[in-house]
């Protein structure tokens, strides 16, 4: 019994301390998905709800980052086309929001550079975030987004090319 | 740089506290559920699918032999009997061994008999059966010509 205490908290201590580690990982690439805070903040829950209820045994932390990643993109394109969101009006302001209020007001003064990512079609959005803020390899973005690495060269070029006539005089680091 | 900027960008974009315990606490709850035990399942739910099986198979088999006929060797006359109203019904059926044909055994190919409109006609013919106003055992008379 005591075995299954220290089992079952050592799992719960394990699954929070992997949160804590990917939480701002998985938001940002909400973020960069759905563009804004409160969409973000449900994707979040439900990744690492799937991500319990999948209850995986990873090879490595890397393993867990890729599958975390693959949960989050399959989240937010879950959430993007879900019928509710399709047929919600979200003009009008949420007057309900409480002391978040001022974070998320910040949140949303988005600089010129996220402004213009969040501009980028959804596959281009996703390979810059993956390529430019995770440093993750074209192999390896071509592994998570089930695409070839070809494909993800051509999106990368595109992106560049749009954000270049966005934002003027920016140089990328390829 | 383009990626400095996205990161000086993106770094201010970070979870409330507020959430991450609130998704904290849904993992802990979550953890806390009973699995189930995949192997009750499958003996529970492959025990449902073949009772459904079975009771599907009972009874396109019960259902099936209101259709089976009974049939004397030598008649071809078949009862067809309901087990559950208990209605018979009689038809005949041509076997191979009462149905003849008219045929041409010399060249093996089908040669019938010529009507009065000049048209060949494909006559088959039953033993045992109800038997034909106009020949023996069938077979129609070939209209004599008119003198």
């Amino acid at each position: 019994m005591v075995f299954m205490t220290n089992l079952s908290l050592r799992t719960r201590e394990s699954f929070e301390a992997v949160m804590r580690k990917y939480a701002d990982m998985v938001y940002r690439l909400a973020y960069s998905r759905v563009g804004n805070t409160h969409d973000a903040d449900d994707v979040l829950q439900d990744v690492f709800l799937r991500y319990i209820k999948a209850d995986k045994t990873f090879n490595d932390e890397e393993h867990r980052k890729a599958f975390l990643i693959k949960v989050t993109l399959n989240c937010s394109k879950s959430f993007v086309t879900s019928a509710w969101k399709r047929h919600t009006d979200f003009s009008e302001p949420d007057e309900n929001i409480g002391s978040e209020d001022s974070r998320l007001r910040k949140l949303e003064e988005r600089s010129d550079v996220l402004e213009a990512v969040m501009k980028l079609g959804d596959k281009y959005r996703t390979a810059i975030y993956l390529f430019y803020y995770e440093d993750m390899s074209v192999s390896e973005i071509a592994k998570i987004t089930s695409s070839s690495e070809s494909a993800v060269k051509v999106r990368l070029n595109r992106a560049r090319a749009m954000l270049k006539e966005m934002l003027e005089g920016v140089q990328f680091d390829v | 740089m383009f990626r400095e900027k996205l990161h000086n960008s993106l770094d201010s974009v970070s979870p409330s506290p507020e959430l991450l315990d609130r998704v904290s606490e849904m993992m802990a709850e979550e953890a806390r559920k009973p699995k189930p035990k995949i192997f009750i399942s499958a003996v529970k739910y492959g025990g449902m699918a073949a009772a459904v099986c079975l009771i599907v198979t009972g009874a396109v088999l019960i259902g099936g032999r209101d259709n089976i006929p009974s049939v004397s060797e030598n008649s071809p006359v078949v009862t067809l009997s309901s087990v559950n109203t208990g209605v018979s019904e009689e038809i005949f059926i041509p076997t191979t061994e009462n149905m003849r044909e008219e045929s041409d055994t010399a060249n093996g190919s089908f040669d019938g008999l010529t009507d009065d409109t000049g048209q060949k006609e494909h006559i088959v013919t039953y033993e045992n059966s109800i038997p034909r106003t106009r020949g023996i055992k069938g077979y129609r008379q070939r209209p004599r010509p008119t003198i």
